[in-house]
């Protein structure tokens, strides 16, 4: 993408980047302050899930529509909160909970992920 | 709450309302809660068309560059671990929540993203891996780092500010 097509797919990343974040807000609401921790989990499995879903479907999507939908994945999904997480952990010496959350959220999603876009070929029936 | 005579109560102030004024304050109570979910729900759409944009933006600037190793994705990140964790603990508690929601969540939350790393692990091909393998070491470590010395500058603004 140069600065030309960002101007022109901006409102599509912007709603992208807005329903994702709302969406996570909304998520962390829901778990309750006392399960941040499953929160976080639940929005990156959730949005690198959906990434992969959407790294199938986006040959045949409009190029405004797939940048609103990683958008979305992007919103949805946080590194900072969970790196801050990690380090917090690792502050108190948590060493074995902030490998384990390192494991988590950069192995589970790269495995959501692939899963999202196995679950797009199987259902196409390729 | 004591019970004085029918229909009568004593309330913490010692004012005694009479019972037609308690659906007036629960609805007050419900707007204000309202009213803060509302405020808070604008902050956050705020922050993240701002996160959005700005990622995407520095992405298109990272390209431009043509550094090797490094993308935008990977700047965002590193930038928005260190600035969420002076955010996080820099902010006293007398600023209100909805802004420090909407700069968290909203600005930073959607300026880093763990879903284009989850990306690149799962779909980068193999004879990728030693590219694949720093990216993500960089992220990790450096992420963890830049959020670990933004928690720490936090503190010590806050803790400057309180001794002031």
């Amino acid at each position: 993408m140069n600065f030309a097509e960002f101007w022109q797919y901006a409102p599509a990343i912007a709603l992208g980047g807005v329903v994702g974040a709302l969406t996570r807000w909304a998520t962390f609401r829901a778990w309750g302050s006392e399960r941040t921790v499953a929160a976080l989990l639940s929005v990156n499995s959730v949005g690198s899930f959906a990434l992969g879903v959407f790294y199938g479907i986006a040959p045949e999507l409009p190029f405004a529509t797939t940048a609103a939908l990683v958008a979305f994945t992007g919103g949805l999904t946080t590194f900072s909160t969970l790196v801050v997480e990690i380090a917090t952990q690792a502050r108190t010496r948590q060493w074995r909970r902030a490998a384990t959350t390192t494991l988590a959220h950069f192995g589970g999603g790269a495995l959501f992920a692939w899963l999202g876009a196995t679950a797009v070929i199987m259902a196409s029936g390729a | 709450m004591p019970k004085l005579a029918a229909g009568l109560s004593v309330h913490g102030n010692g004012v005694t309302n009479p019972p037609q004024n308690r659906p007036r304050r629960q609805l007050g109570r419900s707007l204000d809660t309202m009213n803060d979910t509302l405020r808070t729900g604008l902050a956050i759409v705020v922050g993240a068309v701002v996160g959005a944009l700005g990622r995407e933006a520095l992405d298109v600037v990272m390209m431009a560059m043509s550094l090797p190793g490094i993308d935008g994705v990977l700047v965002a990140n590193l930038m928005g671990a260190g600035a969420l964790g002076l955010t996080s603990t820099a902010l006293r508690a007398t600023v209100p929540s909805w802004l420090k929601l909407g700069l968290t969540t909203g600005l930073w939350g959607t300026f880093t993203t763990l879903s284009a790393i989850s990306g690149f692990i799962a779909f980068t091909p193999t004879e990728f891996a030693t590219e694949l393998w720093w990216y993500v070491t960089a992220s990790i470590v450096g992420g963890v780092a830049a959020a670990w010395a933004g928690l720490r500058a936090g503190e010590a603004i806050r803790g400057r500010g309180a001794t002031a």
